[in-house]
């Protein structure tokens, strides 16, 4: 489910030069990445935190298009995305 | 922990004491974003506030000074910092119940006297921290835990007020323009006087519950993007919407505050020492 459209066009690079990091130690699982996300890279942990939080992960970095959306939109600090190799 | 938290905040902190979901860190984030932008570091901004949900957690986790007034309060701290140590630029995060009810006396003055600083009115519409009464920017009808039958009270726009108190720069927006919201306050923090950054952002835990009935986190976020557009989802009209965006831009247009006590300091001192010397 799209969350509610951008504010701006999230401006788009190729897929696969991104890399997503996630803090899963202090996610909270809100939610937001997962859905705003436009191809799909997060998914829910299966086991908690040690904050009780079942956190989002990088499932699928390749798909990564370095649109910064979920980088924006989390509450928490816990994600960065950076081009491959710079970070 | 994304790179600027990494740069700016207090890692002790970290995770935040705010509930899951809550725009209180989305905010945050694009403050830190506004402040790297303009090149600012740690040493360069202090952060203040006085209490409640946004105070608790800004103050707390910013890596660089900063203070916790007592309610209300943050600005009578403010005004003696900035008059103490003027080349720093203050961010002074509140609440709407900090800014717009019980400080607001201090609000005006502050904003009459053109103070050198920038106040975050970050709202949830009501007193969350204290388990979400209603407050002068709950919006006409919302059903709060003190206003089981709605919110009778008319409210009030703080930006009004404090554009009408002589602020010298005052914006909206709200936690679901993260674009705007860093433009602007890179605006406000360049004015050297008064501004007033206004943003709405959601509450899950009581606004949520009570005005909405839900807890869901992208519930409550869509309900705030909803109103910022003044169109749901289903392509009908909300039932108000948000103007957002620059409200008054009079910036550098008038002394400001610490400066003008210093001046009038040198005059008193020059004053004293001429009739010394008679
Ligand atoms: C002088 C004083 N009066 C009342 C309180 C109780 N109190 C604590 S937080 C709060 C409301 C805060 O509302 P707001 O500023 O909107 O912050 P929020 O928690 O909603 O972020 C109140 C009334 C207090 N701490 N001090
Ligand atoms: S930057 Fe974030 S939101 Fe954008 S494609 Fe990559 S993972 Fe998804
Ligand atoms: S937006 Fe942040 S806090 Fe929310 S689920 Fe994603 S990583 Fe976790
Ligand atoms: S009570 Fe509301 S405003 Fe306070 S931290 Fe929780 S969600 Fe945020
Ligand atoms: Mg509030």
């Amino acid at each position: 489910m799209p969350l509610f459209k951008a504010e701006k066009k999230p401006p788009k690079g190729p897929a696969g030069r991104w890399d997503v990091v996630v803090g899963e130690e202090m996610c909270k699982a809100c939610g937001f990445c997962l859905h705003i996300c436009p191809v799909d890279v997060f998914a829910w942990r299966k086991a908690p935190n040690r904050i009780g939080w079942f956190p989002m992960y990088t499932a699928h970095e390749e798909n990564c298009i370095g649109c910064m959306l979920c980088y924006q939109i989390c509450p928490d600090f816990c994600i960065d995305v950076s081009v491959k190799g710079a970070a | 922990m994304n790179k600027l938290a990494k740069k700016y905040l207090r890692p002790s902190q970290i995770p935040t004491k705010a509930c899951h979901g809550c725009g209180i860190g989305m905010i945050e984030n694009w403050l830190l974003q506004a402040i790297d932008e303009m090149g600012l570091k740690q040493d360069d901004v202090i952060f203040g506030t006085g209490i409640g949900c946004v105070g608790r957690q800004t103050f707390a986790t910013w890596g660089g000074d900063n203070f916790g007034a007592t309610h209300g309060r943050a600005l009578a701290v403010a005004t003696g910092l900035k008059l103490a140590q003027p080349d720093k630029k203050y961010l002074i995060v509140v609440g709407d119940g900090d800014a717009a009810s019980i400080g607001t006396s201090h609000l005006i003055h502050a904003a009459r006297r053109n103070l050198g600083v920038t106040v975050i009115c970050e709202d949830n519409m009501g007193y969350e921290s204290t388990g979400g009464q209603f407050s002068p920017t709950t919006p006409a009808g919302y059903v709060t835990n003190s206003s089981p039958y709605g919110m009778v009270e008319p409210g009030f726009d703080p930006c009004d007020v404090v554009k009408a108190a002589g602020a010298t720069f005052v914006a909206e927006t709200t936690a679901t323009q993260w674009h705007q919201t860093v433009k602007i306050v890179k605006k406000a923090l360049a004015n050297d006087g008064f501004s007033f950054v206004h943003v709405r952002f959601p509450c899950n835990e009581n606004f949520g519950a009570y005005a909405l009935g839900t807890r869901d986190t992208l519930k409550n976020l869509e309900w705030i993007y909803e109103h910022t557009q003044g169109r749901k989802a289903d392509g009908t009209e909300t039932d108000f919407t948000w103007e957002t965006g620059i409200k008054h831009d009079a910036s550098n247009s008038r002394p400001e505050f610490s400066k003008v006590l210093r001046d009038m300091n040198a005059r008193v001192r020059a004053d004293l020492a001429a009739r010394a010397g008679t």
